[in-house]
C-alpha cells in the first residue's frame, strides 16, 4: 500500500521530478536564474545587499587576460572556481605555496601544482568545459575561508560549509558538508565529501552520509562521530542564509555558508538545484517540510529563522548539552533493555549510572527472566575493589534517552540492590552526566 | 495495414522506413518513461534514439562490437593524453581521429574476413557511433569514468530493449495498422510524464534509509 502511495506521488521524500516541476521551475524568472547561475553575479548582488561573501582575488575571462595574469600577486592560499560551474566540478583548492618556490602551490590533497597546470586548468574553464551547457566561461580566484577551530578536527583539508535549504523565506533543512581526503578539499558530496544532517533548532549534527549516499557513523579515517558536531554561530548562519535568499529573491534555493574563524559566516554560493541527498544526510524527507511552508507569509528575517527552527528542529524531550552536543542524563535513568532472538522486545528498568564502574552490569535473575542465555556468557578475570575475581559477560543492547547502546554487560547478583541494572562508564560515552537532571517518570 | 500507409507503400515508400518513422514516438516514450518513472539515466534522448537506429541498420552484433571497440579506444586515448594537459576541444579531436582510424582498421579486417563482408556499414551509422564517443568521453572528463561507464550501460540496456521491440513482428504489424494510436498515445503519455512529480523507482532505492525510519 505504501508503495502505491509513493507511486501516485504522495511521497514525503522530495524526488528529482517534484523538485524540478514544483519547486525549481515554479520559483523564479530568467533574470534571477541568470544571477544565480553566474557565481560572480550572485556575489555582486549579495555584496550590494551588504552581506558577507568570500573575497574575489581576480577574474580571468579570456585567453588574453590569462596570458597577462599576474600569478605572483595571488595570495598563498586560494580557490579557483568556474563562474558557471556546478557540483563542485572544476574547483581547485590551493592550500599554500611550496616552500622556497614562487610558482608552485600545494593543493588540498598535498599534491604540488605548478603555474603551468593552473594555466591549463583556467584555460579549460574559459573554454566552458566545466560550465552548464559548455558555454564559454570565466574563471575566478576566491579567498579560501579560514577554517573555524571548532570544525577543524572533522575536516581533512579545505573548508567545510553549511548548506541551508530555504523555501518561501523559511530555512527548512540543512547539512554540514565536510571535505575529505577523497574530495580534495572540496565540500561537494559528488566529489566524496561527508554530509551531516543538522538539527535545525540547535545546529548540532545528527547523522551523516558520505559521497553518493552511504550512511556513516564515523568520519572516514577517524574515530570521530558524525553526529554531535556543534556548528559555531548556528543562529547567525541561519540568519545569513535567509538574508541571502531575500537579497536574490528566489523561492527555493540552497545557500552555502562557510564559517571563517576571524570574520564569522560568509556566503560561498547559492544553488538553484540543491541536491536531494540532504534528505539522506538528515535521514528525513524534505517534501513534507516544504509542504509545511507552502503558504508564503511576509515575515521578518528573525521570525523566519525562528519558524524554521521550531518547525523543523528535533522535537525530543531530551536535554542536550549545547557545547558537546551530548545528551544530559542524571544519576538514575529509565532504560529499555532489548531482548529476544528475532524481533527485539523492550524491557523497561530503572538503571543506576555509575562512572566508578568500567562496565555495565545486570542482575543474573533479571537476565534469566529475559531469556538471555547466561550459560554461554564469556568469563574473564578482572581486578576489582575486592581483589581478583571471575566475572561472566554477555552482550546486551539498551536504550537510554532514545540512544541505542551496544554493551558488554557483566552478570552479577543484584537481587538485593535497588537497581537491577547499572551502567558503567564504557557505555556512557554518548552522554554527559549532570546530577541535577531529574529522571523522567514512568519508563 | 492502415489505408493511408498502404497508399504510401504502393507509391514506393519502403516498409522499413514507415516502421522506423512510427517507432520513433514509441521509443522516445519508452526512454522518457524510463527516465521519469524508473530513473534510468541515459545520454539524453537523442543519443539512445540514434543508437537504436544504428543497431537496426547494421545489426545488433556488429553494431555493439563496433561501439564497444570505439569506446575502449576512446577511453584509452583519454587516459593516454590526460597526463599531457591538453585543452578540451583539440583533445576531443584527437580522440575522434583515433576512433576513425579504428573504424578504418575494422573495414580492412572486414574486407579480408568473409564474416563481415556482407554488413552494410552505412556512412551515417559510422558517423553517429563516432559522435557518440564525444558524449561518452566528455562525461568521463567532466564527471567521472565511473559515471560514464554506468551511463553507457544504462543507455545500452535501453537501446537493446528498444531494438528487440522494433524488431518484433507483432509490433511492426500493429504500428502499420494503428499509426494514430501510436501518435496520440505517445502524446498523451508524455503529457502525463511531463507533469509527473512522484518519486522515481531508483530514488525509492536511494532514499530507502529514510523510508525505513519510523515517522517522528
Amino acid at each position: 500500500m505504501n508503495l502505491l502511495r509513493y507511486i501516485v506521488g504522495g511521497s514525503d521524500v522530495l524526488g528529482m521530478n517534484a523538485r524540478n516541476l514544483n519547486y525549481i521551475s515554479a520559483g523564479y524568472n530568467r533574470e534571477i536564474r541568470r544571477t544565480i547561475d553566474h557565481k560572480l553575479l550572485t556575489k555582486r548582488a549579495l555584496r550590494k545587499a551588504g552581506l558577507p561573501v568570500a573575497a574575489t582575488y581576480g577574474i580571468i575571462s579570456s585567453f588574453h587576460s590569462l596570458h597577462d595574469f599576474d600569478w605572483a600577486a595571488l595570495p598563498n592560499s586560494f580557490v579557483v572556481k568556474p563562474n558557471l560551474g556546478l557540483g563542485g566540478r572544476g574547483i581547485i583548492v590551493v592550500y599554500g605555496k611550496q616552500k622556497g618556490s614562487t610558482n608552485i602551490w600545494i593543493k588540498a590533497d598535498r599534491e604540488p601544482i605548478d603555474v603551468a597546470v593552473l594555466k591549463t586548468h583556467v584555460g579549460n574553464i574559459i573554454e566552458g568545459n566545466f560550465s552548464l551547457g559548455s558555454q564559454p566561461d570565466k574563471a575566478f580566484f576566491e579567498e579560501r575561508v579560514k577554517i573555524h577551530p571548532d570544525l577543524k578536527p572533522y575536516v581533512y583539508r579545505g573548508v567545510p560549509d553549511v548548506r541551508v535549504i530555504i523555501y518561501n523565506g523559511v530555512p527548512v533543512m540543512a547539512m554540514l558538508r565536510l571535505p575529505t581526503k577523497k574530495s580534495q578539499g572540496k565540500a561537494n558530496l559528488e566529489q566524496g565529501a561527508v554530509g551531516a544532517g543538522i538539527d535545525m533548532s540547535t545546529g548540532i549534527t545528527t547523522s551523516g552520509i558520505i559521497g553518493k549516499g552511504k550512511i556513516i557513523i564515523e568520519l572516514p579515517e577517524t574515530r570521530l562521530k558524525v553526529a554531535g558536531i556543534v556548528i559555531p554561530g548556528w543562529h547567525e548562519v541561519l540568519t545569513l542564509a535567509v538574508q541571502a535568499q531575500r537579497a536574490i529573491g528566489i523561492s527555493f534555493v540552497g545557500v552555502d555558508i562557510a564559517i571563517d574563524k576571524d570574520t564569522g559566516p560568509k556566503i560561498l554560493e547559492l544553488n538553484v538545484r540543491p541536491g536531494l541527498k540532504v534528505q539522506l544526510a538528515n535521514l528525513a524527507p524534505l517534501r513534507i517540510r516544504l509542504e509545511q511552508v507552502k503558504v508564503k507569509k511576509d515575515t521578518q528575517v528573525e521570525q523566519a529563522v525562528a519558524i524554521g527552527q521550531s518547525l523543523f528542529g528535533k522535537t525530543t524531550n531530551k536535554e542536550v548539552d549545547t557545547h558537546s552536543g551530548r545528551t544530559l542524563i542524571g544519576i538514575v535513568e529509565p532504560v529499555k533493555l532489548l531482548y529476544g532472538k528475532k524481533d527485539l522486545k523492550e524491557f523497561p528498568v530503572m538503571a543506576k549510572v555509575d562512572t566508578g564502574a568500567m562496565s555495565s552490569s545486570i542482575d543474573r535473575g533479571l537476565a534469566i527472566k529475559l531469556g538471555i542465555d547466561v550459560k554461554s556468557a564469556k568469563t574473564k578475570f578482572v581486578r576489582s575493589a575486592i581483589g581478583r575475581e571471575q566475572r561472566s559477560y554477555i552482550e546486551l543492547i539498551f536504550k537510554l534517552r532514545g540512544e541505542k547502546v551496544k554493551a558488554i554487560v557483566s552478570l552479577a547478583d543484584r537481587s538485593k540492590l535497588a537497581y537491577k541494572f547499572l551502567i558503567g562508564r564504557r557505555d556512557l560515552k554518548k552522554f554527559l552526566i549532570d546530577p541535577q537532571v531529574k529522571r523522567k517518570r514512568g519508563v | 495495414m492502415h489505408p493511408l500507409l498502404q497508399a504510401m507503400i504502393d507509391a514506393g515508400i519502403s516498409h522499413d522506413t514507415l516502421v522506423f518513422l512510427l517507432s520513433v514516438p514509441l521509443v522516445a516514450t519508452i526512454f522518457a518513461f524510463s527516465r521519469q518513472v524508473i530513473g534510468l539515466r541515459s545520454f539524453g534522448l537523442y543519443v539512445p534514439l540514434l543508437l537504436t537506429y544504428v543497431l537496426l541498420t547494421i545489426g545488433l552484433g556488429p553494431g555493439l562490437l563496433m561501439l564497444l571497440l570505439i569506446l575502449i579506444v576512446a577511453t584509452l586515448a583519454r587516459l593516454l593524453f590526460s597526463k599531457l594537459r591538453l585543452l578540451y576541444i583539440p583533445r576531443m579531436a584527437i580522440v575522434l581521429t583515433l576512433s576513425s582510424a579504428v573504424v578504418l582498421a575494422l573495414f580492412y579486417l572486414g574486407s579480408q574476413v568473409a564474416l563481415y563482408k556482407e554488413i552494410n556499414f552505412s556512412i551515417l551509422s559510422i558517423l553517429i557511433i563516432i559522435f557518440l564517443v564525444e558524449e561518452f568521453v566528455s562525461i568521463q572528463i567532466k564527471q567521472s569514468a565511473r559515471t560514464a561507464f554506468w551511463l553507457t550501460i544504462e543507455t545500452l540496456v535501453l537501446v537493446i530493449a528498444a531494438f528487440y521491440l522494433i524488431e518484433w513482428p507483432v509490433l511492426q504489424t500493429y504500428l502499420l495498422s494503428h499509426p494514430s494510436v501510436i501518435i496520440v498515445g505517445s502524446l498523451v503519455i508524455n503529457l502525463l510524464l511531463a507533469r509527473w512529480s512522484g518519486l522515481r523507482l531508483t530514488e525509492m532505492w536511494k532514499f530507502r534509509a529514510i523510508f525505513k525510519k519510523p515517522k517522528t
